[in-house]
């Protein structure tokens, strides 16, 4: 007998914050992120029976988030939005204090976002996954669909590619 | 195993992960103790963590838009009632003037059921929840009529305010969809599919040859309102399946 609705939606918006800094990253929009976190404890809460009692949610919605986000991409059901984007209406602007907090974030770090944009998308998700999230090896093959030795030779590379990226910043930041 | 090579990068990187085993762990932390180059490789690693850490906590914090969005997913409690005794007596009510009521799963094709119950609470969780406003029917149906291409009828439901309309995809089609507000405050959808498209259809075969309600599988109500052949209209609420069916019945025939 799964928990109740409300139950398990009351303890999904513990990771309301990582779902949308993961999404924002799969989606590259702060409004499309949140239709998907959205779409996401949608499904969740109707596939809530198949979360096995070991498992830790986190883990678990976000791979059900990527499943979300890949299915959309792949334009199957369900869609993340009913419209918007789609047919020529633009996306809702972002609310003001986000805004600011996000500017704030972009010049504190550009630096750092060079280097994370300059690795292979999947060798950066699963670097944010580890260092970030602090997901095990386990649970982010769980969520990237991939073999555990996967996840480990890919870290070992984006943890060298970063620190080479940034090192040389580093050079031509003071010459 | 030789220092440098991708394989010791990567047995360092797990280590540093503590994600080896326990004869890993001791392997590497000896060779750490004696080479320094490996030692500074590490701590380049913490730094690095140290980095993304700080960069994951400069994100903009939640909205409370969105976790109001996320909460309204879940069925509110009906505290009154226990629930199975409500959907019985409800059921009984509804039998009387000859309504189905069925709580889920009811036999609604289930990816239809979560369209519904999403476009119309996506909706509502929007500050301004429909693309086209006005309480005008003729200029709602006009702009309907346009988006959708195909007419509609844009009925005025006693005891609530046309909002406006908002398109939509029922099992992937376009469709037209139209909001109201009740005097409690409380929203309801009305769901016009395309006479013959698949929503249309699984609508009608649901509904059989009366009005029919279900409790969908996220918690709101749905009516569906058989007008013969391939054609249906439907309303999801929260609100009582007297008050859709009476929103419904006020489509012309
Ligand atoms: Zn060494």
């Amino acid at each position: 007998m799964p928990v109740s609705a409300r139950a398990f939606i009351e303890r999904a918006l513990e990771h309301l914050p990582v779902l949308r800094r993961v999404g924002r990253r799969l989606t590259g929009s702060a409004a499309e992120a949140d239709d998907l976190v959205q779409e996401t404890l949608a499904r969740a809460l109707e596939q809530r029976g198949a979360l096995r009692e070991t498992e830790r949610l986190k883990a678990w919605l976000l791979a059900v988030q990527r499943t979300v986000y890949l299915n959309s991409r792949r334009g199957l059901r369900p869609h993340l939005e009913v419209l918007e984007g789609g047919l020529g209406r633009a996306l809702p602007p972002e609310p003001s204090a986000d805004l600011e907090a996000e500017l704030h974030a972009r010049t504190l770090s550009a630096e750092m976002k060079a280097a994370l944009d300059s690795l292979a998308p999947e060798w950066r998700d699963t670097l944010w996954l580890r260092e970030v999230e602090e997901l095990s090896y386990e649970e982010i093959a769980q969520v990237q669909g991939c073999p555990v030795g996967t996840v480990r030779s890919r870290l070992a590379r984006a943890r060298l590619a970063m620190l080479d990226f940034l090192e040389k910043e580093k050079v031509h930041g003071s010459l | 195993m030789e220092a440098c090579s991708p394989q010791w990068q990567e047995r360092l990187s797990a280590w540093f992960d503590g994600e080896v085993q326990a004869h890993e762990q001791q392997a590497v932390a000896h060779h750490l103790s004696r080479c320094a180059g490996c030692a500074r490789e590490a701590a380049r690693y913490a730094s690095l963590r140290q980095a993304l850490r700080a960069e994951g906590a400069a994100e903009p914090r939640v909205p409370p838009e969105l976790a109001e969005r996320v909460t309204r997913l879940a069925p509110r409690p009906r505290p009154f009632f226990p629930r199975r005794r409500l959907a019985a007596g409800l059921a009984a009510v509804l039998a009387s003037v000859g309504v189905l009521w069925t709580s889920w799963p009811s036999g609604m094709n289930e990816a239809l059921a979560m369209d519904l119950e999403r476009h119309h609470l996506k909706a509502f969780s929007r500050v301004d929840p429909c693309e086209f406003e006005s309480s005008d029917p003729a200029e709602v149906k006009a702009w309907v009529e346009r988006e959708v291409g195909y007419p509609v009828d844009v009925p005025v439901v006693p005891g609530a305010t046309l909002l406006g309309a908002r398109r939509c995809r029922l099992h992937g089609k376009l469709s037209a969809s139209l909001l109201y507000r009740h005097e409690e405050g409380k929203a309801m959808t009305l769901f016009l599919p395309l006479p013959g498209s698949a929503a249309a259809q699984e609508a009608a075969r649901f509904a059989g040859d009366g009005p029919r309600c279900t409790q969908g599988p996220v918690g709101e109500r749905i009516c569906v309102l058989p007008s013969g052949g391939e054609r249906a209209a439907l309303a999801v609420s929260e609100l009582e399946p007297a008050v859709l069916l009476a929103a419904l019945a006020r489509l012309s025939p």
